[in-house]
């Protein structure tokens, strides 16, 4: 049931209705049913994971409370964070690692031919595990208290806007939303919703859809196939294919969330006007970003070691990142690369000057922003090459093509088009968001200007469908 | 914060309601296939209200019908042959295909009592065979409201693909969306028609569209409702730059239907196809004379007689 069909739409129609009738409790268990429903229109088999999920952080997040003893406190979290990580494990990693096993093993000549365990990937399952992983932690922290009820802390980790896709969520701000009485949908909730749906459907049906069928060519080409010039518009294509898909999932489940009374955290915020990687991992996936500091960086010592030792917990905190995407080697170069980009970047601020705050940092000159925003957005669409390649040695023949024969093609001159046709509108806004530092500044501006955008983006999206849609691309992380 | 939602969501709505309304008053001047498929009602009168003796033909297909068919010629071979007058109706929608013939025969021909004699089902390699591609395209001109359920049955459709169908059939701007890009991007992005077929060769390369077990219980339908009025089906492979057989399946389906499938292949050069698929004036004339030549096409017309 994908956020941009019809389907989905109806459901929503008839939770949304269902809440209005009930109170809180009601409510509740309604959510919990109606996202139970919602998770098993995808595979109702894997109802049971999500369950025994739920059931292990709910146990472990209680005995923690519970344990009188240091010790004992550290048992329960080790058993909640490894019976949770083995279930992601088996069923996201198994394949990837017997497939390398396999592969060694018949590189030291003790087996003759390549193997692999492949299981069935249950969708969102990385981003529930990890939900469920902040609560048992936070619990260990003594950041959050145990959930008391064990239908809302399913109803936590299951809530079906942000289920499969996100954002990750954190217990100390989602739980207290289920457990007290939430707001009703008012004039001020109807329209940051109706933003957030709309641009979110936008960014999916328009942005992401049609840059895909681009971007989908020039992956699925032969390298040596392709000019310079497709393989770049290709890697622009798919830049903004992930962040359309990505940043409209998101932004669908905050204004649904927002219309049934909960707030969910911004997940996106303009990450393609990022000046450094640091501020690009600032607006790019914040709730996994932040969920990552929080529960690895900082754990594993984050800047307290001296140079080398962030370096080190950044490469390792990125590597799992890339790794958290996906079980293929593309994920971990793409995560390394990002590791070591935040690395060099970090040893060049304390070479150039001693770190100081956003605030304090002086306002670059435009010609030097510009610069720094060339580089950070080139950087990051070579890091998505690693990222959408098939295999490694699909990447690099991508960029040996992109180094090759530079001839306009009639590929290119479609794919430019089409790029400055979707996006400039849109990135056009986006900028005067920026400028005004204000996610929320079309809300607060005359209501004309919003009725001008909803107009243009809701025509867009009936005149303008892609001519192949193509499937939510997070869904399968 | 001014409560003023209610007329942003007041102004979307009456933008797509003028759109809806503009989308209803244009849409024939803007597509001529569009026109074409409004026109259909008066296909159908044309042959209803044929005089009694009037041999009543209908050409079915699309773009490779509408390029590959010397009316005039094949008008005059039938009159010649049958030794009656001759009353010819089109139907040949750009990029249509089995599933749009079937409902659109049904709605427009069978259902309004415009039965023809003979029907010219002229098809390339892949038109007749099961796949849905247009649920949009049948919902909105080839069904109606009435025949909508039993299309929703026949086609198995799904809660979602039953929505999108009884949207496309009550929003003409929802029916006619997929127009407007190829209209604006075909006309003016460059190099986009060859962007489109590169694309599609990338596509099919990578991902052959092989379905496990094809079906052809359109064709077969429409063949069905053909017979039942008393009708003869005569399938025409319309040539193509490079020479083609029909799918065994197609074949024994229409066979099993009591339809008959007439091979007519004259040799044409490639300079006959100018735009590399459709036929130019010259190879329409050759190759309708070619069928109207063909043992099997006289056969055909003898069998109809004796019916």
């Amino acid at each position: 049931m994908w956020f941009n069909s019809f389907e989905f739409w109806i459901f929503f129609a008839l939770v949304a209705l269902g809440c209005r009738l009930m109170r809180h409790a009601g409510q509740n268990r309604w959510l919990l049913l109606a996202s139970y429903f919602f998770y098993g229109c995808y595979d109702w088999r894997f109802l049971s994971l999500i369950l025994f999920c739920t059931w292990v952080n709910f146990i472990a997040g209680r005995r923690i409370h519970e344990a009188a003893c240091p010790q004992a406190r550290r048992r329960w979290l080790t058993a909640g964070v490894t019976l949770s990580l083995a279930v992601l494990g088996v069923f996201k990693y198994l394949g990837f690692f017997t497939r390398e096993a396999s592969r060694l093993l018949m590189w030291a000549g003790l087996a003759d031919h390549r193997w692999a365990l492949e299981v069935l990937l249950p969708a969102g399952i990385s981003f529930f595990t990890f939900q469920a992983l902040s609560y048992t932690m936070d619990i260990y922290r003594a950041e959050t208290k145990p959930c008391r009820s064990f239908s809302d802390f399913a109803l936590y980790i299951s809530f079906f806007p942000q289920l499969v896709a996100g954002p990750i969520e954190r217990s100390s701000h989602l739980l207290p939303q289920v457990e007290q009485p939430r707001p009703k949908c008012d004039e001020a909730r109807f329209r940051k919703g109706f933003y957030l749906v709309l641009s979110g459907l936008f960014l999916k049906v328009v942005i992401a859809d049609n840059m895909a069928w681009l971007a989908g060519h020039v992956f699925a080409a032969s390298p040596s196939s392709l000019a310079g010039p497709e393989v770049l518009l290709g890697v622009y294509a798919f830049a903004f294919q992930i962040y359309g898909d990505f940043a409209g999932y998101s932004a669908i489940a905050c204004g649904t969330a927002c219309w049934l009374g909960f707030d969910l955290m911004t997940n996106f915020r303009r990450p393609y006007f990022a000046l450094d990687p640091r501020d690009f991992w600032q607006r790019w996936h914040i709730s996994l970003s932040t969920w990552l500091r929080d529960y690895l960086y900082i754990p594993l010592g984050g800047n307290r070691g001296g140079g080398w030792g962030t370096a080190r917990n950044l490469m390792l905190t990125m590597l799992l990142g890339g790794l958290w995407h996906g079980a293929a080697w593309t994920f971990i170069v793409w995560g390394g690369i990002h590791g070591l980009w935040l690395g060099l970047h970090r040893v060049w601020l304390r070479v150039k000057k001693p770190v100081v705050t956003a605030e304090a940092r002086p306002s670059a000159p435009w010609w030097l922003a510009g610069a720094k925003w060339f580089v950070t957005f080139h950087l990051v669409c070579l890091t998505w090459l690693a990222f959408r390649a098939d295999s490694l040695r699909h990447a690099l023949a991508l960029l040996g093509a992109l180094g090759g024969k530079w001839e306009v093609t009639d590929f290119t001159l479609t794919c430019a088009g089409m790029t400055f046709f979707f996006l400039l509108p849109w990135l056009a806004y986006e900028f005067w968001l920026e400028r005004r530092k204000d996610d929320e500044a079309l809300l607060k501006s005359a209501w004309w200007w919003r009725a001008g955008l909803y107009v243009y983006l809701v025509l867009m999206m009936i005149c303008f469908p892609p001519p192949a849609p193509a499937e939510f691309i997070y869904f399968r992380f | 914060m001014k409560k003023t939602e209610s007329l942003v969501v007041l102004a979307l709505l009456l933008a797509l309601l003028l759109l809806e309304c503009g989308a209803r008053m244009f849409e024939t001047s803007l597509s001529k296939d569009v026109a074409h498929i409004r026109s259909l009602p008066a296909e159908a009168a044309r042959l209803r209200q044929a005089p009694a003796g009037t041999l009543k033909v209908l050409i079915l297909g699309n773009s490779l019908a509408r390029c590959g068919l010397d009316r005039a010629l094949l008008a005059r071979g039938l009159e010649a042959a049958s030794r009656r007058p001759v009353a010819v109706s089109v139907m040949h929608p750009d990029g249509s295909r089995v599933e749009e013939w079937r409902h659109g025969y049904r709605r427009y021909f069978d259902q309004t009592g415009s039965q023809p004699d003979l029907v010219l089902l002229c098809t390339g390699r892949l038109h007749l065979e099961d796949g849905l591609r247009d649920l949009d395209s049948v919902a909105a001109f080839y069904t109606s409201w009435a025949d909508l359920p039993a299309f929703v049955r026949s086609e198995g459709l799904g809660f979602g693909d039953t929505c999108q169908a009884a949207a496309a059939r009550a929003s003409a701007l929802f029916a006619h969306r997929r127009r407007v890009q190829p209209l604006v991007f075909y006309n003016f992005m460059p190099g986009y028609e060859q962007t489109v077929n590169l694309v599609q060769k990338t596509r099919n390369a990578s991902a052959p569209t092989t379905r496990a077990s094809p079906s052809c219980s359109n064709l077969a339908s429409l063949a069905t409702t053909i017979g039942a009025s008393g009708g003869t089906l005569l399938i025409l492979p319309v040539p193509l730059p490079e020479s083609y057989e029909l799918p065994a399946l197609v074949k024994q389906t229409a066979v099993n239907a009591g339809a008959r499938v007439l091979h007519a292949s004259p040799a044409l050069p490639p300079s006959r196809f100018p735009d590399g698929y459709h036929l130019d004036e010259e190879g329409a004339r050759i190759w309708t004379q070619a069928l109207l030549d063909s043992p099997e096409w006289k056969a055909a017309l003898a069998g109809m007689a004796a019916k």
